[in-house]
């Protein structure tokens, strides 16, 4: 019996541990798709933020070109 | 429940079956989800790649934007050091009369379409199931359109909700119009102190942006006596546009004063105002154009209001030369206001007519020969208005069809065919009126007298070229109107909302026209 469990007993172990192995490559991948979706959401709230000063920035030199020209263009 | 925007294939590990004849199940199943792990990598970093790839897109616009800001900050920062506060000069009158600052109003149309579409969400579209395939059948229908239209239309929504809009747009432009007249005849009937306001408010934005070109302390003040020689002088003065000035305050001024007082204080009242206004020469060069045609004015109202009597005038003929130039300058829209004289004639009494007067001239025989010529002249006058090159056509427009259709049946002597439309079945009828009479007109003319026959016929070429000129401007309306709009949401409402919210002003109409598409 314990000849025959020993085989059964090793495939069962070695199951275990491929699966302990595959259990830590997926939580990996979990962790990585986590880490670009969170990474993507930051990006774009920094992105937006920084297309904001622009737009503004943009606005104010319009504003300035305006006051600064007397009808010449500015080349 | 959120749209899922990237997936991630092979989402249950494990649940393969394992295939038959195999001993070591339990290692079986290890390898297919080892396999399955190394697809999900794959498809993990096809999408780690999309979403850095959309993140570099983003920040590399806004590095274009950047580099653009800095050159322009640069020029700047090089052009406020040439600036120079002893050179400058700044009239205060610059300052308000220049054109405000308007910063651009960009707006971001069309933010969600077909075009912006995001990868993964094409990846996912592309997955789904086709439409079935009805454009195979367009080539066989008779009405040529998309077959698949009909099962499935992304544009449908869209198209719908722009035929309201031009149609909404069309309706208020229509009552706007309908209202103006209505108001106009309200006024001009009942009120004619405040006609006068009403008339004048109409043509002077000249005189108040003038008037807000000086600041509050430098405006020329208001001490003249009340409103037609203050109006008259300033507007002499200053307007450019003379004729039209002129002949809006001569017609103000009948109704409130005898026709000749009205043409003899004009000169006067110019007088009197020159000191006070600063470009002498321009009243100068303008006064005895404007006499004249403040003559032309008073005594075509009186024509108009003594219609009846048909006295002729003797200075008929002499003015009769001035007159067409005076009809050629006024502009259209004065057109319903000389239709409508305070006095007892309303519209459709003068417009027929003025329609007989027409259909007189092809028949010499239907009139009194002597009583023809001071009514047909100033009739003629007023009608070759609104058939001068004019912005508002419609309104004159408007008021020809009805008459016409009444009056159709009256005149014995070519008769027009009766028009199914209105505006142009009736444009060529008075022009193959007018064909014949040419022909008929010359030998009237030998038969009333010389100086007569030539004023009518340059009266009758003038109102021939109105003619033609009306009808190609009503076809290049309708075809501008077919067509007035760009297939974008913001065009489409700004119109919208500047037709609803428009001050009711006539000059409105024709810039909303002009810079239609």
């Amino acid at each position: 019996m314990a000849g025959q469990e020993d085989p059964v007993q090793k495939e069962i172990h070695q199951d275990w541990a491929n699966r302990e192995y595959i259990e830590v490559i997926t939580s990996s991948i979990k962790k990585i798709a986590d880490f670009l979706n969170s990474f993507d959401m930051s990006c774009r709230s920094r992105l937006a933020t920084l297309n904001e000063k622009l737009t503004a920035l943009e606005r104010r030199i319009e504003y300035i070109e305006a006051r600064v020209t007397k009808g010449e263009t500015l080349t | 429940m959120p749209l899922v925007k990237r997936c991630i294939e092979p989402r249950h590990l494990c649940r393969g079956a394992v295939p038959d004849g195999v001993t070591s199940e339990l290692e079986c199943v290890t390898n297919s989800t080892l396999a399955a792990i190394i697809k999900q990598l794959g498809g993990l970093s096809r999408h780690a790649e999309d979403i850095f790839g959309e993140l570099f897109n983003e920040a590399n616009s806004f590095y274009m934007r950047m580099n653009s800001l800095q050159e322009r900050v640069d020029l700047l920062a090089v052009k406020v050091t040439q600036l120079d506060s002893t050179v400058e000069e700044v009239s205060l009158q610059d300052i308000n009369m220049r054109k405000a600052f308007k910063s651009s109003t960009i707006q971001d149309q069309q933010v969600v379409s077909r075009n912006s579409i995001l990868n993964p969400v094409m990846e996912m579209y592309h997955r789904c199931d086709k439409p079935p395939p009805l454009n195979i059948l367009s080539p066989y229908r008779d009405d040529n359109k998309d077959g698949l239209k009909f099962y499935t239309d992304p544009s449908y929504f869209f198209n719908l909700w722009r035929e309201k809009m031009i149609q909404a747009t069309e309706n208020k432009r229509k009552e706007k119009r309908r209202q103006k007249a209505g108001d106009k005849e309200q006024k001009q009937v009942e009120d004619p102190s405040r006609e006068v306001k009403k008339v004048r408010k109409a043509r002077n934005r000249r005189q108040e942006w003038n008037m807000m070109a000086y600041d509050k302390e430098f405006r020329p003040e208001n001490r003249l006596t009340p409103s037609p020689y203050h109006g008259m002088s300033s507007e002499g003065s200053l307007s450019p546009d003379r004729s039209g000035m002129s002949d809006e305050l001569s017609y103000p001024a009948s109704p409130n004063h005898p026709p000749q007082e009205g043409a003899v204080l004009g000169p006067d009242g110019k007088e009197h105002l020159t000191g006070l206004n600063q470009t002498q020469s321009l009243d100068r060069a303008y006064r005895p154009p404007a006499a004249g045609n403040a003559a032309a004015q008073a005594r075509q109202h009186s024509l108009g209001r003594v219609q009846p009597n048909q006295g002729p005038t003797p200075t008929d003929p002499s003015l009769n030369g001035p007159r067409p130039a005076a009809a050629k300058e006024a502009s259209g829209h004065q057109m319903p206001e000389h239709f409508i004289p305070p006095a007892p004639p309303p519209p459709p009494p003068l417009i027929p007519s003025a329609q007989t007067a027409f259909d007189s001239t092809a028949g010499p025989h239907t009139l009194a020969p002597a009583g023809l010529p001071t009514l047909a002249p100033g009739t003629m006058a007023t009608l070759s208005r609104p058939y001068s090159p004019s912005p508002p056509p419609p309104p004159p427009a408007s008021y020809f069809p009805s008459p016409s259709h009444p009056v159709t049946g009256g005149p014995p002597v070519a008769p027009p065919p009766p028009p199914p439309g209105g505006p142009p079945t009736f444009t060529p009828s008075p022009a193959h009126a007018m064909h014949p009479s040419g022909g008929t007109l010359p030998r009237k003319g030998k038969v009333l007298g010389i100086p007569i026959s030539d004023a009518r016929s340059d009266l009758l070429s003038a109102i021939r070229r109105g003619i033609q000129l009306r009808k190609v401007q009503e076809q290049r309306e309708q075809e501008a109107k077919k067509e007035p709009v760009g297939n974008d949401v913001a065009t489409i409402l700004s119109r919208r909302i500047a037709v609803e919210y428009s001050e009711s002003d006539e000059d409105s109409e024709p810039e909303e026209n002009e810079w239609s598409d």
